[in-house]
């Protein structure tokens, strides 16, 4: 209890208002009670101590979802001069034991940009991976690491391979991989088109109706300012529209409806592989394929 | 959980607020009831020893028009009270069985989805083709719990720093079920008292800083409430603490200090447009420009433009933020709609019938909204002459069958428990399938001006899907004659409670003009 300890004897607790008629009130401990009542106090004085810094240690381990107490500490860490790598070995523990928590990651990157030095992130966020390799805040937080530390060329694509053979479904990975490939406002070469086209369609080998490969490849086709067409081929081998029953891909199939719509003569292959997929590949889906029938009818007529 | 389900009967909600809340939005035949319901009216009194028979006379069914069901053909007589219940319809196969393509290659993310589904289709099918009531006296008495319960227990301390999320769940699911919360107002009003700071906005509880989440929710309690319960907020204050958060982007800090993503802009959005605070000195300049460059190659949207995942929590708050600035038909100028559409249309998985966040996730009972609340604002977006572009049917099967906890309050699946955001967020959802909206402008509601507050949210028209009148997808009206009992109140499609609460929000603030 700190109203027990002398080297707070100087400081007064700020007891909680929460008003006459309160509303989802929480009993707190008196543990939590306490503490939160002598960082009142503390913050009404804007104190940056190591006394501080040991409240907000003790607050977050009872409450890791605390944004004020966390940005509390950011300053106080920071006016102090602390060790940042004794920082970031702390906040490690906390990641893994609070997985969905925004403060902690937010954290984490003001720790690091002070820092300026991203050693040893790489294997904590593979270490955050093998607990739930789809965590949006890891993800966000990578790839923050790689804007912020210019690392688009330093093994990243080779970890979103190595994620993509654990688990090619993973849509976190590919996601990833596009803004690897795309977003450094670099150039589409015909080069890196054929690389991705082939990445893609050995990925699609293995599990046809995953969709992120083709969401994938969509995506680097539209932002190559390439037509759809250029996968025709893949799409009609895992959707033969003469044979259908050999279809193994109710994707494949959305893309060949695109692709014929463009074609006013193939208008109808378009129209049979769209009640393909309503009335067999992908049923619940069916009116938004029967929207796109009357787009097409529409720009027909 | 499986075998004492109640027996299927319409039961009367328990606050019915239906009449004289709804006059300004279409409503359908008020004295409409269906046969099977009437039978069981009467069943019910006539075995309930203390009340007498209850009399009914033909002439109480009135069979208008525009709305038949399939009962209505049934021979009725009171001297001849037995009326064959109507049999549910088949559940379709898209719901009782897997989908027709699986990959055999086995990953994680296979393994999960699989376990998914064999945990939600026992769930689906258990009470043979019936469709199961909506709990709706078990779900207010869990909300209620959240708000009258003296104390919350201490574990959920996690929740500190959020209770005005707590207050905001809880009063907006109680709405939905016909609650009137306005008896809320004074404990409302004092709860927001001393997390309001004076430096401007609302922390997530006494001594919190200012954060843009917890003033989200606080603003739409007191809106909630009604009664001018917003004037507890400053607006001036307000206003500069917005302008200390706002980025040169175009984006907004959710604190002081704190991160950056498109749900601090739908909050600062909300806030402003409901507070009609005046957008000079560059409060949105750059907003609309950051909310575009945030959808993402798959169509969906994602936190940041910065290269994460389209998302569907984001996807709301960026399309409800664009809705807030124009009319819907104008996002189709802004956004890559197509791509939109399908990214969100392949969020709905069949047999299960509910709503996923990403690509290769699995389905969850909040993404009702954040998915499913979408879709108001995209189908009036591309016109509404096309009809429904999802599968309401689907979303309502998974909500009914999947999501009620059988002791209160709704879930993400069958293996999580119920909490107050999932109640909320799961009964928003079910109103979207309740309920068709459209947009009508009026000589305000335009396109946001450099400089004035944001008027376009304010155009917002909803009706009952109702059978024969719109042509819309009715489900469970069509297949259930007696289903009024399901039924829960329309929410705003931009701001998730309830459209009269809008409109007095509204009128409250013409003062500021
Ligand atoms: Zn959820």
């Amino acid at each position: 209890m700190y109203q027990e300890r002398p080297e707070w004897e100087d400081v007064i607790p700020l007891p909680q208002d929460d008003g006459a008629l309160p509303l989802a009130q929480i009993a707190y401990t008196d543990e939590y009670a306490e503490a939160m009542s002598y960082l009142r106090a503390l913050m009404a004085k804007d104190e940056h101590s190591e006394r501080a810094l040991e409240i907000t240690e003790h607050i977050i381990e009872m409450n890791p979802a605390h944004y004020t107490v966390w940005l509390y500490r950011a300053n106080i860490v920071f006016a102090l001069g602390k060790d940042l790598r004794k920082e970031v070995e702390w906040l490690n523990e906390k990641a893994l034991r609070h997985e969905k928590n925004y403060q902690i990651w937010h954290h984490r990157q003001l720790i690091i940009d002070k820092l300026d030095d991203s050693t040893g992130e790489a294997d904590f966020i593979a270490k955050m991976f093998q607990k739930d390799a789809k965590n949006y805040h890891v993800w966000s937080y990578r790839q923050w690491l790689v804007k912020r530390f210019g690392l688009w060329e330093k093994g990243e694509l080779e970890y979103v391979e190595y994620l993509l053979e654990q688990d090619v479904r993973n849509n976190s990975a590919w996601s990833h991989r596009f803004f690897l490939v795309c977003g450094n406002g670099q150039e589409l070469t015909e080069e890196i088109v054929q690389r991705e086209l082939g990445y893609v369609s050995d990925n699609i080998f293995l599990a046809p109706q995953n969709p992120s490969p083709w969401n994938y490849i969509r995506g680097i086709l539209q932002r190559a300012k390439l037509p759809m067409s250029r996968i025709e081929k893949t799409c009609t081998y895992y959707a033969p529209l003469d044979n259908p029953e050999k279809i193994k891909s109710s994707h494949a199939l959305d893309i060949l409806a695109e692709i014929y719509s463009t074609i006013p003569e193939q208008k109808d292959l378009a129209i049979q592989s769209l009640d393909l997929l309503s009335s067999t590949y992908d049923p619940i889906r069916t009116n938004y394929w029967n929207y796109r029938k009357t787009q097409i009818q529409k720009a027909a007529a | 959980m499986s075998s004492n389900e109640p027996s299927r009967r319409p039961r009367r909600p328990v606050s019915a607020t239906k009449k004289g809340t709804r006059a300004r939005f279409p409503t359908r035949p008020a004295t409409m009831s269906s046969p099977s319901a009437l039978f069981e009216e009467l069943l019910e009194s006539s075995l309930n020893s203390d009340a007498p028979p209850k009399k009914i006379s033909i002439s109480s069914y009135k069979k208008t028009s525009s709305y038949t069901t399939a009962g209505a053909e049934y021979p009725f007589h009171p001297g001849n009270p037995y009326v064959p219940p109507p049999m549910p319809p088949q559940i379709p196969d898209v719901f009782r069985s897997y989908p027709v393509l699986r990959d055999t290659y086995q990953t994680k993310s296979q393994k999960d989805q699989d376990q998914t589904v064999s945990e939600v289709l026992p769930h689906i099918t258990k009470r043979g083709n019936a469709l199961p009531a909506l709990k709706r006296e078990k779900h207010i008495a869990f909300l209620e719990s959240g708000l009258d319960e003296e104390q919350l227990p201490d574990y959920m301390v996690s929740l500190d720093a959020s209770r005005p999320w707590i207050v905001y769940w809880c009063l907006t699911g109680l709405s939905l079920l016909g609650v009137d919360i306005s008896r809320y107002r004074n404990k409302v009003i004092s709860t927001f008292t001393p997390i309001q700071n004076a430096t401007g906005g609302f922390g997530g509880g006494h001594g919190q800083m200012s954060h843009l989440a917890g003033t989200y929710a606080a603003v739409l309690s007191l809106a909630s409430v009604g009664g001018s319960a917003l004037s507890l907020v400053n607006r001036i204050s307000m206003l500069k603490w917005l302008h200390s958060i706002k980025n040169p982007n175009g984006s907004f800090k959710v604190c002081i200090g704190g991160e950056t993503d498109v749900r601090g802009i739908y909050c600062a959005l909300t806030v402003i447009s409901l507070l009609r605070l005046p957008t000079d000195n560059g409060l949105l300049k750059k907003t609309t420009e950051y909310l575009i460059s945030c959808q993402t190659y798959e169509g969906g949207f994602a936190a940041t433009p910065g290269g994460n995942e389209a998302h569907g929590g984001y996807t709301f708050c960026a399309l409800a933020a664009l809705a807030i600035l124009y009319p819907p038909e104008k996002l189709k100028e802004l956004i890559d709609m197509d791509a939109l559409l399908r990214w969100m249309s392949a969020r709905q998985y069949g047999p299960e019938g509910g709503l996923s966040g990403r690509t290769n996730k699995l389905v969850d009972g909040c993404y009702s909204t954040w998915i499913g609340g979408c879709w108001p604002l995209v189908e009036a977006a591309l016109g509404c002459e096309t009809g429904s572009l999802w599968n309401r049917e689907g979303l309502v099967r998974y909500i009914m069958a999947a999501t009620q906890n059988d002791k209160g309050g709704l879930r993400d699946k069958p293996s999580k428990n119920s909490d107050f955001y999932h109640t909320n967020y799961v009964l928003l959802g079910l109103s979207g399938t309740q309920h068709r909206h459209w947009y009508e402008a009026d000589e305000e509601t335009k396109e946001w001006e450099e400089g004035l507050p944001p008027m376009a949210p304010f155009g917002w028209k909803v009706e009952e899907t109702t059978p024969g009148v719109t042509g819309w997808e009715t489900w469970p009206d069509s297949r259930w004659g007696d289903s009024k009992t399901d039924r829960v109140e329309a929410a705003h499609p931009v701001f998730n409670i309830k459209h009269e609460m809008v409109e007095e929000a509204r009128n409250w603030a013409e003062s500021f003009l």
